[in-house]
């Protein structure tokens, strides 16, 4: 049995090579972040049964939005609507509307919150008086969600970033304050909100493996 | 004179200043008396159905940074915030600054109290404040971070084992090279 130095050394090379594809793989694995612990965000989401995400008069992309949650998520729990009919009392809505272009009413109740200064979109809660920070005709059952959004040019990206992202809030998902590429790898969170440098934010419209498993266990789907 | 030593004097001294002392601290000037935030539960604390209160965790109550009062507010009985007693930090004493409320992750609660000595005020509704998504300063904390940094550590390893696998041939020849017998 002879050993010939060039033979070892394709063989070591080969090995070494397998080692750094394995630790790729794993790294890649790891580089999810980890979205908020308990409490996650707010007490109350669109819940076991699921919610309507409604388009009061947007320009947005909110049906896909509800499309592209099932999709991840692998339900049908999310349904895509242009009526602010039944929310709050028989159903929990996500209802997208313009800052400007005045707020919809829903049981009787014009929806409140606003949008905050500079911000893209703003999305408020009401699960009932003991649980609101806007009024939005909404119950301890059946949540509704008031998401006020810029009146801009947003492009293709950036719309869709808009609605998932919103749509994440009210599936119990918090801010992800987490750089895109420096501190989570090659995952840029959906939610994160541009509050931290993320060369991909307003491109990042994909939601990463952690939060679609945060959003299937705090909602009970 | 008989009653009146100068020892019992002095010890009587001693008692009026000490209980005089402790008395004063006992009972603060009209204007240093605390504020209270009771917390008021609108429906009953079933086991098992989230409740908006329980789900906090804990409330802290902070007056422009500094903390003032903590509470527990899982328990059945909801519990009261005392703002302003001596053993808390002057900012905890200041009339008419903003109380806020953050729960245990950190979460700002939506309904703030202007700090109104001697006062009670009460809390009902527990929601914090609504969230947003684009380019704003930062307003809410970091998420978990454990599995980056773990992520972080074998990206480095791997692209260590990958440039070690581009060099090492270059090495192994350029040793061949140095081993060959010259003609």
């Amino acid at each position: 049995m002879s050993f010939k130095p060039e033979t070892m050394l394709r063989r070591l090379t080969a090995v070494v090579f397998g080692i750094a594809l394995a630790l790729s793989a794993i790294s890649i694995a790891y580089a999810d972040y980890t979205p908020p612990g308990t409490p996650p965000a707010w007490a109350y989401g669109h819940g076991s049964n699921g919610g309507s995400v409604v388009d009061y008069n947007t320009y947005l992309p909110t049906a896909n939005a509800a499309a592209t949650w099932n999709s991840w998520t692998g339900t049908s729990k999310l349904s895509s609507s242009s009526s602010v009919s039944g929310c709050g009392s028989s159903i929990s809505c996500t209802i997208f509307w313009v800052d400007g272009l005045g707020a919809p009413t829903v049981n009787g109740v014009t929806c409140g919150g606003y949008r905050d200064a500079g911000s893209w979109a703003t999305a408020w809660i009401d699960a009932g008086p003991d649980y609101r920070n806007a009024q939005c005709g909404g119950s301890a059952s059946e949540p509704n969600f008031s998401i006020v959004v810029q009146q801009a040019t947003f492009n293709d990206s950036q719309q869709k970033h808009i609605t998932r992202h919103e749509t994440g809030h009210t599936l119990r998902l918090w801010e992800a304050d987490v750089s895109c590429w420096q501190d989570a790898g090659t995952i840029y969170p959906l939610m994160n909100n541009g509050d931290v440098y993320c060369a991909w934010f307003g491109s990042n419209t994909t939601a990463s493996a952690n939060e679609i498993s945060a959003v299937i266990s705090r909602n009970g789907w | 004179m008989k009653y009146c030593s100068f020892p019992r004097a002095l010890f009587l001294a001693f008692t009026f200043a000490v209980l005089g002392t402790s008395g004063a601290a006992a009972q603060q000037p009209s204007g240093q008396q605390p504020f209270r935030i009771q917390l008021v539960d609108l429906r009953p604390v079933t086991p098992g159905v989230i409740h908006p209160r329980t789900y906090q965790g804990s409330l802290t109550a902070t007056v422009n940074g500094a903390v003032c009062a903590n509470a527990n507010v899982e328990d059945v009985t909801p519990p009261v915030l005392v703002i302003g007693l001596p053993n808390q930090p002057e900012e905890c004493r200041r009339a008419g600054a903003t109380v806020i409320l953050t729960n245990k992750v950190g979460q700002e609660l939506f309904e703030k109290f202007v700090l109104t000595p001697g006062t009670t005020a009460q809390l009902s509704n527990y929601a914090p404040v609504a969230v947003h998504t684009g380019p704003l300063p930062a307003v809410v904390g970091n998420a978990g971070l454990a599995e980056n940094a773990m992520g972080r550590r074998l990206s480095i390893a791997a692209a260590v084992v990958s440039v070690a696998g581009l060099v090492l041939p270059f090495a192994a020849r350029l040793s061949r090279r140095a081993t060959k017998p010259r003609r």
